[in-house]
């Protein structure tokens, strides 16, 4: 029969393991808070992982997308209430707007979706001359596509109806 | 050996009647774009290693799913046969391969190409519209955010 002591020589031998396994998860937990504090400078990355994200960012040019939705954002406001004085903006992008704010939600993103190694080549390209180039005249042919692709869906449309017709479709 | 050489020569024919329309084909395809065989067949490449060409599907689909779904009493066949008769990828490709032409070399050209055909350019385009969809969710989260703080502000200096 178990005695109390022995019962709480076990336990003891029992709490020893449990305090070890509940001091490891104190730490998980501690990591993982960390990993979701808004003040980590690395976005719950690592330093590498972080700056590689912000790199690509900087070289796809992800980085301007924060200026461009400020300013259209306020350019709204401003048409909206053109009686707004332009100081109030001008106050207002410099002391309540921050480009953190955007980056915060980006780079966990791009982290997340793209490893080190993906990341060190995709930025290895973009910085070569080829690379600079094919960045520099991708919006222009985007414009360009689109307007092709409008020309053609408006064609297929066109074709589509006198196919219609031409298939006794009343109505077409 | 012997048995492949021993095949009906009208399989021969045919083969050779299908390799030969479909460098026809090509050569055609590139007299209408007017751009040397180099640089089209290196536009190609690219268009296909960015899965560029889905892009045609997803306007022939998208149109004509619109009109299926307004009119479903229209049989199916219809469309199997509109597909097949009136719509061709390069309906699209020869107005989209002369915008790339223009504003790239060959040599530009042969190292994008380097980029987008090696592991990472093929992981990097097969991420891009997770890439792309998570961006604008996270932009519209941003610009919401920016917005109450406007309209706090405005509130604030007595607007």
């Amino acid at each position: 029969m178990r005695t109390l002591g022995n019962v709480f020589r076990l336990s003891r031998k029992t709490g020893v393991g449990l305090l070890l396994i509940g001091l490891a998860m104190l730490l998980q937990l501690r990591a993982q808070l960390f990993i979701e504090d808004d003040d980590d400078p690395y976005y719950g990355l690592g330093k590498e992982k972080a700056e590689l994200v912000l790199r690509y960012m900087e070289v796809t040019s992800i980085h301007s997308y924060y200026h461009d939705v400020v300013e259209s954002v306020i350019r709204r406001y401003q048409q909206m209430f053109p009686q707004i004085e332009p100081q109030f903006w001008r106050e207002f992008k410099q002391f309540y707007t921050d480009p953190e704010d955007l980056l915060k939600i980006l780079v966990p993103v791009y982290g997340k979706r793209l490893e080190s190694g993906d990341l060190k080549s995709i930025i290895a390209f973009m910085e070569s001359p080829a690379g600079r180039k094919y960045a520099a005249v991708l919006p222009s042919i985007g414009k360009e596509v689109a307007k092709e692709a409008a020309a053609f869906e408006e064609n297929l449309n066109r074709k589509l109806l006198a196919s219609l017709r031409d298939s006794g479709y009343a109505g077409f | 050996m012997k048995a492949y050489f021993s095949r009906p020569s009208h399989l021969w024919l045919a083969a050779g009647v299908v390799a030969l329309s479909l460098t026809m084909a090509n050569l055609w395809a590139q007299a209408v774009r007017g751009i040397d065989p180099e640089k089209n067949e290196q536009i190609e490449r690219f268009l296909r290693v960015t899965s560029a060409f889905r892009f045609y599907d997803e306007i022939v689909d998208g149109v004509t799913g619109q009109y299926q779904k307004r009119f479903p009493q229209i049989e199916k066949d219809f469309w199997v046969e509109f597909k097949k008769e009136h719509t061709h990828p390069d309906d699209l490709f020869n107005q989209v391969i002369p915008i790339y032409a223009k504003h790239l070399s060959t040599d530009d050209l042969k190292e994008i190409l380097k980029f987008f055909e090696s592991p990472a350019g093929k992981k990097y385009t097969a991420v891009l519209p997770d890439l792309g969809r998570e961006t604008g969710r996270a932009a519209l989260e941003f610009e919401k955010d920016l917005n109450s703080r406007i309209l706090k502000r405005l509130k604030e200096a007595g607007y």
